[in-house]
C-alpha cells in the first residue's frame, strides 16, 4: 500500500509541476522607441527566392549589423503551422494576398510600415485589409491568353469571336472564371470589394457570363464536354494545348516553361473581352513577404523590408528570378513576358484580402459545375451566393 | 474509538488515524503527504482554477465569461488545459485520502474486534501476485490518461466556448459560451444542412461499404481455404495486394480510371460492350451523383477486403477438422457445414474487429474527401451529394472552426460509440467463455 502510495503521490507532484510551469510567458516586444537594431532575424521563403535572401541578407547585415538567417521553407507549410508555432517560426515570411485578412484577423500578421507608394495600385489593394498593408509586395501573376502562334494569328478583341472548338478554359474554377464575371459587369462584392454584405456574383452581368460559359460546355465540343469533369479539366486543356487541338488557352505564367519544353511557339497577351461588352478583369495573386505579429524582433524585420522595398533591390529580385515584381520603377522590356503579364495584371482585379474571399471558392465551383452540366445558370449563381452570404454571416 | 469516527477524521486530516491507531510511520507519511497536497492545492492548482472563468466587468470583454484575464498574457488554451489537469489532481488527492481513510478504519476495525493487525507491508506481501500485474501496466493507463483522456475531455470543453477562426490565444481570450455552439445546430443554416443532407447517406455509406467488405472478405476466404484450391500462397499474395498499396495513392488513380478519359470509359467498357470510346457517350462514374456513390462503395471494398481476408483466413485456419469429419458423418453438406460450423466459428472470433470496420468506415475521410470532388452537386444543396458526418467535421477542423468541430464531433462519436458498445454487448465479446 505504501509504495503504491508513495508512486501516486510521486506521480501527482509531477502532474502538478506541470499545470503550474507556462502559466504567464509569452509576452512580445510592445517595440521600444529605440531605433538601434541588433540582434538576428530568421526569413524563410521558398527554394526559388533564397539565393535572393541570402545576397539581400548580407547587404543588410553589412549596413545595419542585425543578422538574417535565411531558411527555406514552403509557404503554406509556414503559414499552416502559424497559429501553432507563433513566435517560433521565422519572423519574415512569404504569403499570399487572399491570406491577407485571416491571418490579421487572428493578429498572426503585424502591419508593415514600409512606405508602399512605388508599387502598382493592384499591388497595394493587394497587401491591404482594414486599412493597414500587411506585406511587401514580391511577385504577382494572374491568367493570360496563351495562344499557338502558327495556329492563330492575332488575339482576337474578344473570346466570343473564336471558334468554341478553338480555345479551351478550366472555368469549373473560380480563379480561371472569375475574369469572365467581370467582363459582363458582374463583381464580388460591392464598393470594389469593400463591402462584403453586398454580393454581386448573381446580378444580371453574372449571369450572362455564365450563360456564355455554359454555352461553352454545351455546344458538343468533345475538349469541353470532357472539361466537365474538373479534376481532369486542367490537364485535358494542356494537353489540347500541346497537342495543337485548341489554339489558345486561359492559364497562368507557371504553365508557360511546359508549353516551352513541349515546342509550342506560343505568345501571350492580357485576356481579351469575354463577348466584347467589357474589359476581362481576371484574379490577380500578389505574394509578399509579411511579418510575424509575435516576432520579438519586429524593428529589425521592419527595416530589412523597408531595405526589400527599395527600387534597386526590387529590381535586383526580377533579375534573380525572373518573377513579376509589383514596383512601377522596375525595367521590363517592352514587349517582355513580364511587359506584358504587369499589364494583365494591372487590368486585373486583385483577390480581396477580406476573410470572407475565402468564402466564395467552394461555392462558386460547385456553382459553376452544375453550370456546366447544364443547370439553370441563374438558379445556380442565385443557389452560391445564398451559401456564401450565409457561410459570412456564420463567421 | 469508532471506525466512522476515525474514518471521517482521516478523511480531513490524512495520517491523523495511522497516529490513532498507533502507525506512527503510516501517519507521518499522510501528514506529510496532506501538507504538500494543500501547499499545492493552494499555490498551483487554485489560482489557475480561479482563471479559468473570469467576468469581464469593463473593456472589450464586458459582460462576457473568458479563460483568462488578460490578452497577450494569459493564453486562454494553456489555462483550460491546465484547469482539466487540475481538477484530475484534486481528484487523484481526495482519492488518496479516501485511501487513508478507508486504511485507518480497516485497522480500527481489525484493532476493535481484537484481530490481528495485518500491517501494509505485510498486506503487499501478501496481495503481490494481484498488485504486480497493476504495476506493470501502470504506463499505459498514464499514456492513455495523458493522450487520450485529457484531450477528451478538452475538446468537450471546446464546445461550450468560441473557440474558433479568428480567436487565437494569446491575442484573444476565449470565451465561454454556455449551449450556444448546440443552438447553432439548429439555426445555422449551413449547420443545419449537415444533418438534412449528409446524415442519410453517412449511414448507408457506413452500412454498405462495410458489409459488402466483409462478405467478399470472407466469401474469398472460405473459397480460398478449400482443400481443391490449387496455387493458394499465389491466391493469396494477389489478394494482399490491394492492402499493400496506399490507399491514398490507390484512389488517386482510381479517380483517374473512373473518370471520362479513364481506363474504364476508354478501354474497359469498349472491350465488354464493342462500342468505341466516344467521348460525348463516356460515363460519369464520379459525376452524376448516384452513379457515384455506388462507385464509391465499391471502391472502399476493394480497399477494405484484404485485411478481412486475413482475419477470416487465420480464424478458419484454427477450426478443427473434426467438426467437419464429424459434421460429414452426420450427413452434413457444404452449405450447412457453412452455416452450422464455420459461420458460427468466425463471429465469435471476429464480431468485435468486423464492428471496427463499421467505425472505420463512418469515420473514412480519405476516400470521401478525394473521389467527392468531381461530383457536381444537386442545384440548392449546400454539401456534395458524397459529405459525410465524418468528412465534414474534418473541413469544419481543417478551417479551425475549433468549437462547431468538436460539438460536431461530440454528437458523432455519442452516436457511434452507443452502437458500438450496444453491439459488442450483445456479440458478447467481453465475456471470458471458452468457446470450444
Amino acid at each position: 500500500m505504501k509504495k503504491l502510495l508513495t508512486s501516486l503521490f510521486a506521480l501527482i507532484l509531477v502532474l502538478a509541476g506541470c499545470s503550474t510551469t507556462d502559466g504567464s510567458t509569452d509576452t512580445t516586444d510592445a517595440g521600444s522607441a529605440d531605433v538601434e537594431l541588433s540582434g538576428s532575424i530568421q526569413v524563410a521563403v521558398d527554394g526559388g527566392y533564397t539565393d535572393y535572401m541570402n545576397a539581400m541578407g548580407e547587404a543588410f547585415t553589412a549596413e545595419t549589423g542585425v543578422t538574417v538567417e535565411v531558411v527555406e521553407a514552403d509557404m503554406f507549410d509556414i503559414l499552416d503551422a502559424l497559429p501553432t508555432q507563433q513566435g517560433n517560426t521565422a519572423d519574415i515570411f512569404m504569403l499570399p494576398n487572399d491570406r491577407v485578412g485571416d491571418l490579421a484577423n487572428q493578429k498572426l500578421i503585424t502591419p508593415v510600415t514600409t512606405d508602399l507608394s512605388g508599387y502598382t495600385d493592384t499591388a497595394v489593394a493587394a497587401s491591404t485589409f482594414a486599412d493597414e498593408q500587411y506585406f511587401l509586395p514580391m511577385a504577382t501573376d494572374t491568367t493570360l491568353f496563351i495562344y499557338n502562334k502558327e495556329l492563330l494569328d492575332e488575339v482576337p478583341a474578344s473570346l466570343s469571336e473564336l471558334e468554341v472548338s478553338d480555345w479551351a478554359a478550366k472555368f469549373t474554377d473560380f480563379y480561371h472564371a472569375g475574369g469572365a464575371f467581370m467582363s459582363e459587369g458582374g463583381y464580388i462584392f460591392g464598393s470594389d470589394n469593400a463591402d462584403t454584405s453586398d454580393l454581386g456574383l448573381n446580378n444580371d452581368g453574372s449571369v450572362a457570363a455564365a450563360e456564355f460559359i455554359q454555352s461553352l460546355y454545351t455546344s458538343g465540343d468533345s475538349t469541353w464536354d470532357l472539361m466537365k469533369d474538373d479534376t481532369v479539366a486542367y490537364d485535358i486543356m494542356e494537353q489540347a494545348f500541346k497537342d495543337g487541338d485548341v489554339k489558345a488557352i486561359i492559364n497562368g505564367p507557371w504553365a508557360l516553361a511546359g508549353y516551352e519544353e513541349a515546342g509550342v511557339d506560343y505568345a501571350i497577351a492580357p485576356i481579351p473581352s469575354l463577348t466584347g461588352n467589357g474589359t476581362y478583369s481576371p484574379l490577380v495573386g500578389t505574394k509578399g513577404l509579411g511579418i510575424n505579429a509575435y516576432s520579438s524582433n519586429v524593428d529589425a524585420a521592419q527595416a530589412f523590408l523597408a531595405f526589400l522595398g527599395t527600387a534597386e533591390n526590387a529590381q535586383a529580385f526580377y533579375d534573380e528570378t525572373l518573377e513579376v515584381n509589383p514596383h512601377t520603377e522596375i525595367a521590363y522590356e517592352e514587349g517582355s513576358n513580364e511587359a506584358i503579364i504587369l499589364e494583365a495584371t494591372s487590368n486585373g482585379t486583385s483577390m480581396p484580402t477580406d476573410p470572407a474571399f475565402g468564402k466564395v471558392w467552394e461555392p462558386m465551383a460547385d456553382a459553376l459545375k452544375q453550370i456546366a452540366a447544364g443547370e439553370d445558370a441563374a438558379s445556380a449563381l442565385d443557389a452560391a451566393v445564398e451559401t456564401i452570404a450565409n457561410d459570412i454571416a456564420a463567421m | 474509538m469508532s471506525e466512522k469516527f476515525i474514518f471521517i477524521l482521516t478523511l480531513l486530516i490524512p495520517g491523523s488515524g495511522q497516529f490513532l491507531n498507533g502507525e506512527k510511520k503510516k501517519g507521518l507519511f499522510g501528514i506529510v503527504y496532506m501538507i504538500l497536497a494543500w501547499v499545492s492545492t493552494i499555490f498551483a492548482l487554485l489560482p489557475t482554477l480561479m482563471s479559468v472563468a473570469v467576468l469581464h466587468t469593463a473593456g472589450d470583454y464586458e459582460g462576457s465569461i473568458t479563460i483568462g484575464m488578460t490578452e497577450m498574457v494569459d493564453n486562454s488554451f494553456y489555462i483550460l488545459v491546465e484547469s482539466i489537469f487540475a481538477i484530475l489532481v484534486l481528484v487523484a488527492f481526495l482519492l488518496v485520502a479516501c485511501a487513508f481513510a478507508y486504511d485507518a478504519k480497516r485497522v480500527r476495525k481489525a484493532i476493535n474486534e481484537g484481530e490481528t493487525v495485518l500491517h501494509t507491508k505485510e498486506r503487499i506481501k501478501a496481495m503481490a501476485s494481484d498488485i504486480i500485474p497493476h504495476a506493470v501496466t501502470m504506463p499505459a493507463y498514464v499514456l492513455m490518461f495523458l493522450f487520450m483522456i485529457v484531450p477528451a475531455i478538452v475538446s468537450i470543453a471546446i464546445v461550450f466556448t468560441n473557440y474558433k477562426k479568428p480567436i487565437l490565444p494569446p491575442a484573444f481570450l476565449i470565451q465561454w459560451v454556455g449551449f450556444e455552439n448546440f443552438t447553432n445546430l439548429f439555426t445555422d443554416p449551413s449547420l443545419v444542412a449537415v444533418f438534412k443532407e449528409t446524415f442519410l447517406w453517412t449511414f448507408i455509406w457506413t452500412f454498405s461499404a462495410t458489409t459488402l467488405t466483409i462478405v467478399l472478405g470472407t466469401l474469398l476466404a472460405v473459397i480460398m481455404h478449400n482443400k481443391k484450391i490449387k496455387g493458394k500462397k499465389f491466391f493469396r499474395t494477389i489478394y494482399l495486394l490491394p492492402w499493400a498499396v496506399p490507399a491514398f495513392l490507390t484512389i488517386l488513380i482510381f479517380q483517374i480510371f473512373f473518370s471520362k478519359v479513364g481506363a474504364m470509359n476508354t478501354i474497359v467498357l469498349p472491350f465488354f460492350t464493342g462500342v468505341a470510346y466516344d467521348p460525348q457517350a463516356a460515363i460519369g462514374f464520379l459525376i452524376e451523383p448516384n452513379l457515384a456513390k455506388m462507385t464509391v462503395i465499391l471502391i472502399q471494398s476493394w480497399l477494405g477486403f484484404p485485411f478481412i481476408f486475413v482475419l477470416i483466413t487465420g480464424i478458419l485456419q484454427a477450426i478443427p477438422d473434426d467438426l467437419y469429419e464429424a459434421a460429414g458423418i452426420d450427413g452434413g453438406n457444404s452449405w450447412t457445414n457453412f452455416w452450422d460450423i464455420t459461420f458460427p466459428m468466425i463471429m465469435i472470433a471476429a464480431a468485435p474487429m468486423l464492428i471496427t470496420q463499421y467505425t472505420f468506415n463512418f469515420n473514412n475521410v480519405t476516400i470521401i474527401y478525394i473521389l467527392g470532388a468531381a461530383v457536381v452537386k444537386p442545384l440548392g444543396a449546400v454539401y456534395g451529394p458524397l459529405e459525410t458526418i465524418a468528412s465534414l467535421g474534418y473541413q469544419l477542423t481543417l478551417d479551425a472552426n475549433y468549437a462547431t468541430a468538436a460539438t460536431f464531433t461530440l454528437i458523432s462519436s455519442l452516436i457511434v460509440s452507443t452502437i458500438v458498445l450496444i453491439s459488442w454487448l450483445k456479440t458478447g465479446a467481453f465475456k471470458n467463455e471458452e468457446v470450444m
